[in-house]
């Protein structure tokens, strides 16, 4: 907040320099050289660092939410030896150009995140996610810190509170309970609703004990509808009391309001399954799996298993529960840095793998590789005008469990291959990139090809692509014919693999 | 559909066979895998096809009449093709059809939202906070009946409309429904019923081939051998595969005689109905026809309930009807489940809008084809219908006996990873009316 402050105070004074803010720790540099050593002690020396190309891709992805342009990406390299961690500063913190664009676009692509954290897909949900999600963005936005951001959540007073995630889960103590403890601590409980757990200890005590919580929140049409107070809730003739997981300690029935108490225990630094959920969902979100791979059952892990990631959680709880310093830190660190690889997971060591794009991430991105309208006004744009909304419900039908996971069908392909975003993208008539890569006119083919390339695919073509493609526009008759072939090469680009997934 | 091929696999005694039996009335979509299989009397691969019925349509005036109660309101029961079972006055056409028929009248779930009921009764599984994500029923059956050389997908969703995200679940994308859309309630050009982006943009067909050309020269760019780029390649090459063969001809309903698409209902459920049958022919195991909102109707009757029922059904009955006769015609009717059902029902008592509310504590389905025991009539409600008086089932039950029905064993096992989840909540297969 107080960041912001500044920026717009620095706007209306006119020309300024960036201010020097804080020390260089709230940028994550130490905490970056610590996972960078602390790494090497798990994993041994990294992989190879990936090409620069390739990191603006990651972090444009990762922390704005869309591919760099390809003006961005010229930007970039004239950033000096630095650059890398001068972008992660200028994307996550705004220091540099485009300030107030990348701080929105980061704080909106933190919200879209968490909201699936908290509600994945395929949940069933009642009434549009939007005011979570906005509710998210206002606290990403102010930089609240993650342990405020769940208490708030966790300690909800009314149904219509913290963006409504209450309603939205068809409100439903049982459910609720469910959905908090498996985002915020990394646990799932649920299966505990009916039977007591085949697999771990849960039992239906500490299931309905975490519902009881909630036990007086109603929902506007509780069909089922059963007594309950905040503390205590009934279930199949059976009264369970508010219990905190894992421990045996009781309520203090003089002090707090039981959610609130709940707030303060899940939430605490003392808590090592809050923060080490936090960092895991984070780690897994930039580097594609978490540090203990099976995020939502993070109870199961052996000590060992969950070492690195303890220690992570301990300093993140430490800085505040920081989740951008977190996030500029694993961004300049090697191993977020380090060369994808196409060979097949390998047990121990470590191993970046291609990462899917998101939905949201996918429009967004196209909207910007093809130059799309915008603006709110316009009724060309497709970001109001329906199509975004039908391109991001599409993909959301299929959504893999962890960023590594395709898990696209064949719809999801055919309205890549042939939807209407695809067919403007590719016709000269409206294809706005299309024609300023055909009609410039000190470009050759070369050129072109290479400036589609780096605009959807943030790469430079190989001298093989590039020769087999020039070849193809040469093999068509002179003047529109060859023009429309560079559709078609676009058509390829959107639709190859390279676009949907990040290197 | 590459007929010259198919021709190839056929012995010339099959071809005069099936030239017998088309001269015995079947139109010449005889050509197809299924057809001949039942022509020649082996038993072709199980099928299903359900009626889903989004809203959630009143029993009382569909499956379960009270004419004698002042909860039936104005709607009238009439004798059926079976002595003894009688039908609302709306399903005139299915009455003839009752000796295929299966009722079961005593379906008691607890689901009272759309989204929920609907969750419980595509997946038989209660909504229970996402620790596993569930697949649908068509999920569940492409999974175990799609054939290894299966040219379309498993599982074909027409006109689907289903809150939230229902889908493959954890079976993941490679069973996720085909979605075939309707924009217009005007089947009569092909783009009315046909699966979305199903035409190539801006290229005619034949020009496929230079887009291939130029996905492989770009795709020598990635890491080939990652799992992800893997799939991808394995997802855009079937679907590059639909857009060839514009989904085997599948969707050319105008290759049916004018007849019997009239006698499905020139609309988009009847028309639906006629596409899903075209799927099973052609090997497609699992078909969704949504009959949601039409014009002013729709199965959600809160107001004016029996105006909305009766237009309801006017789509419903001479499309599920005909779907019925035309499969028994083909063979196919013991080898294709039908199913037909909502989320919930609607409450007996008649709300002072004349209307029927959520009521998901007795309400009915009906099954008809594979094994399933026609003419019968399992569980019965109370004179008022406001409760269960013999046999409740429940979801589970329900997806038991669907299971058996199409010979998947009930009590079988799905993983997730290497952890089973059970295809079916529990529940017992109705043995009286499997066969």
């Amino acid at each position: 907040m107080r960041m912001l402050i500044a920026i717009l105070l620095a706007a209306v004074v006119g020309p300024f320099t960036w201010p020097k803010l804080a020390s260089a720790d709230s940028h994550g540099e130490s905490l970056a050289r610590w996972i960078n050593e602390r790494g090497r002690q798990a994993w041994g020396e990294p992989p190879a660092k990936c090409d620069d190309f390739t990191f603006a891709r990651r972090v444009y992805l990762d922390i704005v939410g869309r591919t760099p342009s390809v003006s961005e990406l010229r930007d970039f390299q004239d950033l000096g030896d630095n650059r890398r961690d001068i972008l992660v500063d200028r994307l996550i913190f705004g220091e540099g150009p485009r300030s107030e664009t990348y701080l929105r676009l980061g704080s909106q692509n933190l919200a879209r995140y968490w909201r699936r954290v908290l509600i994945p897909p395929g949940t069933t949900i009642v009434g549009s996610p939007l005011p979570l999600e906005n509710w998210l963005k206002q606290s990403f936005s102010e930089r609240t810190p993650y342990d405020e951001i769940m208490r708030d959540l966790t300690a909800i007073r009314s149904p219509g509170e913290a963006g409504s995630y209450y309603q939205l889960l068809g409100s439903l103590p049982e459910n609720y309970a469910s959905h908090l403890t498996r985002s915020a601590l990394g646990v799932r409980i649920e299966c505990a609703q009916c039977h007591d757990h085949p697999f771990v200890d849960w039992k239906q005590e500490d299931f309905w004990g975490l519902a009881a919580f909630y036990g007086n929140l109603r929902g506007p049409r509780d069909a089922l509808a059963r007594s309950g107070t905040e503390g205590s809730i009934t279930y199949e003739g059976k009264t369970y009391p508010a219990k905190f997981l894992w421990t045996g300690q009781p309520l203090d029935e003089s002090g707090a309001a039981p959610r609130a108490q709940l707030a303060t225990w899940m939430t605490s630094t003392e808590n090592p399954q809050f923060s080490a959920t936090a960092v895991n969902r984070i780690w897994q979100y930039l580097v594609g799996h978490g540090l203990y791979a099976d995020i939502d059952n993070l109870d199961q892990a052996t000590p060992e298993e969950r070492e690195f990631l303890d220690e992570v959680a301990q300093r993140f709880a430490r800085d505040g529960f920081d989740v951008q310093g977190l996030m500029a830190a694993i961004c300049k660190s090697d191993w977020y840095q380090a060369q994808s690889t196409d060979q097949p997971v390998r047990p121990e060591g470590f191993q970046r793998q291609l990462k899917v794009l998101s939905p949201d991430q996918v429009f967004d991105s196209l909207e910007q590789a093809l130059l799309l309208p915008i603006s709110r006004i316009d009724p060309d744009s497709p970001r109001w005008s329906g199509e975004r909304s039908q391109l991001v419900n599409r993909l959301s039908e299929t959504v893999g469990t962890t960023p590594e996971d395709y898990a696209s069908g064949i719809p999801q392909a055919l309205m890549l291959m042939n939807g209407r975003l695809t067919s403007d993208a590719i016709d000269l008539e409206n294809s706005r990139l299309l024609r300023a890569v055909v009609e410039t006119p000190f470009f050759n083919d070369h050129a072109r090809i290479k400036t589609l390339f780096l605009a959807v695919l943030t790469r430079e073509p190989t001298e093989a692509e590039s020769a087999a493609l020039v070849k193809f526009v040469n093999g068509m008759p002179e003047g529109k014919n060859q023009q429309e072939a560079y559709g078609e090469i676009l058509w390829a680009l959107l639709n190859s693999p390279e676009f949907v997934l990040c290197r | 559909m590459p007929i010259t091929h198919m021709q190839d696999s056929f012995t010339r005694r099959d071809m005069m066979r099936i030239a017998a039996t088309s001269l015995a009335g079947i139109s010449c979509s005889g050509w197809l895998p299924k057809l001949a299989l039942a022509a020649e009397g082996k038993r072709p691969p199980k099928a299903c096809i359900l009626l889903w019925m989004s809203g959630g349509p009143s029993q009382i005036d569909t499956l379960d009449p009270k004419p004698d109660h002042a909860n039936g309101g104005p709607t009238r029961a009439i004798k059926t093709s079976v002595p003894g079972i009688q039908l609302s006055e709306n399903l005139p056409g299915v009455a003839k059809q009752m000796q295929h028929v299966a009722l079961v009248r005593s379906m008691k779930t607890r689901e009272g939202d759309h989204g929920r009921a609907t969750q419980l009764m595509m997946t038989g599984y209660r909504p229970m906070g996402g620790a596993i994500e569930y697949p649908v029923l068509g999920s569940l059956l492409a999974e175990r009946l799609k054939p290894a050389d299966a040219q379309l997908p498993g599982f074909v969703a027409i006109s689907p409309f289903r809150p939230g995200n229902l889908g493959a679940g954890f079976l993941g994308p490679r069973f996720a429904p085909l979605m075939v859309s309707g924009v217009s309630n005007n089947p009569n050009t092909r783009a009315d019923l046909t699966v979305e982006n199903l035409d190539p943009s801006g290229i005619e067909r034949d020009q496929l081939g230079q887009r291939k050309f130029l996905l492989d020269v770009i795709r020598g760019g990635t890491p080939v051998d990652a799992s992800a780029a893997k799939k991808h390649a394995a997802v855009y090459d079937q679907a590059m595969r639909m857009v060839e063969t514009r989904g085997e001809g599948a969707f050319d309903l105008d290759q049916e005689p004018a007849e019997l698409r009239d006698a499905y209902g020139r609309n988009r459920f009847g028309q639906g109905c006629l596409l899903a049958r075209r799927l099973v022919e052609r090997n497609v195991p699992f078909v969704e026809v949504t009959l949601g909102p039409s014009g002013e109707a729709t199965w959600d009757s809160h107001l004016n309930n029996f105006r909305t029922v009766k237009s309801m059904c006017e789509i419903l009955d001479p499309a599920w009807s005909t779907l019925i006769g035309d499969l028994k015609q083909r063979g196919l009717l013991e080898s294709t489940l039908v199913v037909w059902m909502g989320e919930f029902g609607r409450t007996p008592r008649i709300n002072p809008n004349s209307g029927r509310d959520h009521f998901p504590d007795a309400w009915s389905v009906a099954l008809a084809g594979a094994n399933i025991q026609g003419g019968s009539v399992i569980g019965a409600t109370t004179a008022d219908g406001m409760s269960v008086k013999d046999r409740p089932v429940q979801a589970a039950d329900l997806f038991a006996t669907v299971m058996e029905a199409v010979g998947i064993p009930a009590d079988s096992n799905n993983y997730m990873g290497d952890r089973p989840i059970p295809i079916v909540d529990g529940g017992k297969p109705i043995l009286e009316i499997l066969g």
